[in-house]
């Protein structure tokens, strides 16, 4: 006994058009078809070009803006456009990280800025095991080494090797203005790690302190008026060569 | 994360689209998901799919630009302008035709725009755009359903 073709709803028809009706369904439309000819008006009544549908929407992604510099450390923010005063939605992505999205007039100011530990934690969150899995040929990186020591204002070219860590390249960042140089290794367990450097704000210099930040196992310490951090994985043993290692060095000992 | 959003940053924008209607508030829509995603990369679980994980920031992102505003759209308070697509293509039957469908799509309300996006130019199944909208698949189908008459009205009224 064949359904009346009333009996179907147009989400059900549209199930049917989306070849996503259960097969019962599909079965019932099909027969209802085959003796109601107002079925299959209900049915064109229903239908799309779906080549023009996804034609067109394709064709827009030819005309996608470029994906944006989303490094967290990208130098001064570039101003946009402001779409709708008062907000922040047109925020240049450089800010975006140290700024909340969407504070507004009449919403709580924005957190305080965070600190360069918290910027280069959040960016080495993102290295994953394959981030570092080739290296330049060792007369570049130390190219960068040297290339890093002239930016930072502090020679790093002889920094030890230390145990678990293969050293693969350096890059010259900046922080709010301030040069930061970030030396990434992989260690032996796979993990991306990084030793950061960075002008301290005074010449005092300050106890190794152990903390995890985003997830990672960090250790940081003052001086010769430079700030240090060794950040990655998340066995804070596993730093603990690397850290003797760089801190002695960094202290002249 | 960084490459997971390089990736699909087109397309991430083209749903910045969809759910605003307007491509300049696209540019600005996908430039706040795209730090929204960076501030929460760590809560992606790897294994899913990055895609959709991005378009359901980008989805709560206008939610609560659009809360925070108390601004509706898609009721006709906003004047839409028509999404054109870019300059240089041949109007060929067919480009005037994916046009004009691309027009009518971004003049649905917002829900059967989103809906019919997902499910007719993303290839999402009924069930997994429920999901992306956290809304019930009788309602994907009643949504695709309104849609698909309208549009098919409006088509049936430009034809020669």
């Amino acid at each position: 006994m064949t359904r009346p073709a009333q009996d179907f709803t147009d989400a059900d028809l549209v199930a049917y058009l989306d070849g996503q009706a259960p097969e019962e369904l599909h079965k019932e439309i099909d027969a209802a078809l085959a003796d109601d000819p107002s079925l299959a008006e209900r049915l064109a009544g229903l239908s799309l070009p779906m080549d023009a549908v996804r034609g067109g929407w394709d064709a827009l992604l030819d005309s996608a803006p470029p994906a944006p510099d989303l490094s967290p450390v990208a130098t001064a923010p570039r101003p946009r456009r402001r779409l709708w005063a008062g907000g922040a939605f047109a925020t240049g992505i450089a800010a975006g990280l140290a700024v909340a999205v969407f504070t507004g007039l009449g919403t709580a100011p924005p957190p305080p800025a965070p600190g360069w530990k918290a910027v280069v934690a959040s960016y080495q969150s993102l290295y994953g095991p394959n981030t570092l899995t080739s290296a330049p040929a060792e007369a570049e990186r130390t190219a960068q080494l040297a290339q890093a020591s002239a930016a930072l204002g502090l020679d790093i070219t002889d920094l030890p090797q230390a145990q678990g860590l293969d050293f693969r390249r350096a890059q010259v960042l900046d922080f709010r203005g301030k040069t930061l140089v970030q030396i990434a290794y992989q260690s032996d367990a796979g993990a991306p790690v990084a030793l950061c450097i960075i002008a301290a704000a005074g010449p005092a210099p300050k106890e190794m302190q152990a903390e995890t930040l985003e997830g990672l196992a960090a250790t940081s310490w003052n001086a010769g008026g430079f700030a240090y951090l060794l950040i990655g994985g998340e066995d804070p043993e596993a730093l603990a060569p690397g850290t003797a290692a760089f801190e002695d060095w960094s202290r002249g000992a | 994360m960084r490459q997971g959003i390089a990736a699909h940053h087109a397309r991430l924008w083209r749903y910045c689209v969809a759910l605003t209607g307007r491509r300049d508030w696209a540019d600005d829509l996908v430039q706040a998901a795209c730090l929204r995603a960076l501030e929460k990369a760590a809560q992606y679980q790897s294994g899913t799919h990055v895609d959709r994980w991005l378009f359901r920031i980008a989805q709560t992102t206008w939610l609560n630009e659009l809360r925070r505003r108390k601004v509706r759209f898609g009721g006709g308070l906003v004047a839409v302008e028509d999404v054109d697509l870019p300059s240089g293509q041949p109007d060929t039957e067919t480009n005037i035709l994916a046009r004009q469908v691309l027009n009518h799509i971004t003049r649905l309300p917002e829900a059967q725009r989103l809906t019919v996006f997902l499910v007719y130019v993303e290839g999402f199944s009924y069930a997994d755009a429920a999901a992306q909208l956290d809304i019930p698949i009788g309602t994907v189908m009643s949504r695709l359903a309104t849609a698909r008459r309208t549009l098919n009205a409006k088509l049936e009224g430009t034809k020669p």
